[in-house]
């Protein structure tokens, strides 16, 4: 059942990343941004990752795509602009499906394609060995031989336990302030410049007129 | 695992194909980011290993100073050319 979800909100990820690429006016196109980013946390929730799942749908869909739309609302932009965008796919497309295709041989020559990430398939493939195994009288079934993460994880199915289960964030905190100090220091010096660039970039000058 | 290196090749097709909206343009770096975080804590998963979501915290903090940045450049241009068209 749970292998039946986590397909359902991979393949509905992609499928709203894509509508939100290809959408022209920017509005829907940040509502189906806001549907990846509500997809792939449920996405990590499923495969067992709770605390960073529950801070994806704060952090993306509570402050970035607010700020998308904050943007998109505070300037108005001409939608004969934007219509426009359609029709340069087709100056732009060859470099597209160059880079496309040298990414799929780069990245499927390291990692090779396999159906055995994908849950439902690898079910499949799991239903497969165990009855040869038990066809052959071996003992060996329990050994996945695919390294599909989702179904060899321990899915409890309350979710009450799932989200008040405290020794994963415990974990976290643990190597937030042990041995990531630093990075989070930085991390930190990193925002507050952000905060200054943003305050600083977007001051009304006063001095430039043009 | 395939589905993060999908949604990379997405944000880079929507890079790369929608050059002239500076808005369609930082919404596919916010779904690049989303892909390797995701990576990251696919396989941080995978090894049983606990680093991989130290690390996805930092990428998203990373993620929302670059957004922010992004977005007040874009206000500013704005201001100075009264289109976010990049058409010259």
């Amino acid at each position: 059942m749970t292998t039946l979800f986590i397909n359902i909100l991979a393949f509905g990820t992609l499928l709203s990343s894509i509508f939100s690429i290809t959408s022209k006016n920017p509005v829907i196109s940040v509502i189906f941004l806001i549907s990846t980013f509500v997809q792939a946390a449920l996405y990590l929730i499923f495969i067992g990752i709770n605390f960073v799942g529950i801070s994806y749908i704060v952090i993306y869909v509570g402050a970035i795509a607010v700020l998308f739309l904050f943007v998109i609302m505070m300037i108005n932009i001409k939608l004969t602009d934007i219509l426009e965008t359609g029709n340069q796919y087709t100056k732009n497309l060859p470099l597209a499906i160059a880079i496309g295709s040298l990414f799929i041989f780069i990245i499927f020559t390291i990692v090779p394609f396999n159906f055995n990430n994908v849950p439902a398939l690898s079910v499949l493939l799991d239903k497969i060995t165990y009855f040869n195994s038990i066809l052959s009288n071996s003992n060996i079934v329990s050994i996945n031989l695919i390294n599909s993460i989702v179904n060899n994880y321990f899915l409890s199915s309350i979710s009450d336990v799932i989200i008040t289960e405290f020794q994963q964030i415990e974990v976290l905190g643990h190597g937030l302030y042990t041995y990531g100090a630093v990075l989070l220091i930085t991390l930190s010096v990193i925002l507050l410049l952000a905060m200054f660039a943003t305050i600083i970039i977007s001051r009304n000058n006063k001095n430039i007129k043009t | 695992m395939n589905l993060s290196l999908f949604l990379f090749l997405i944000g880079i097709l929507g890079f790369i194909l929608n050059r002239k909206n500076i808005i369609l343009m930082i919404i596919a770096i916010e779904i690049m980011l989303l892909a390797v975080t995701l990576l990251v804590l696919i396989s941080s998963i995978g090894f049983d290993d606990n680093g991989g979501q130290t690390f996805s915290i930092y990428i998203i903090s990373i993620a929302g100073a670059e957004s922010v940045i992004g977005l007040s450049i874009l206000v500013a241009y704005y201001r100075l050319r009264g289109t976010i068209s990049l058409r010259t």
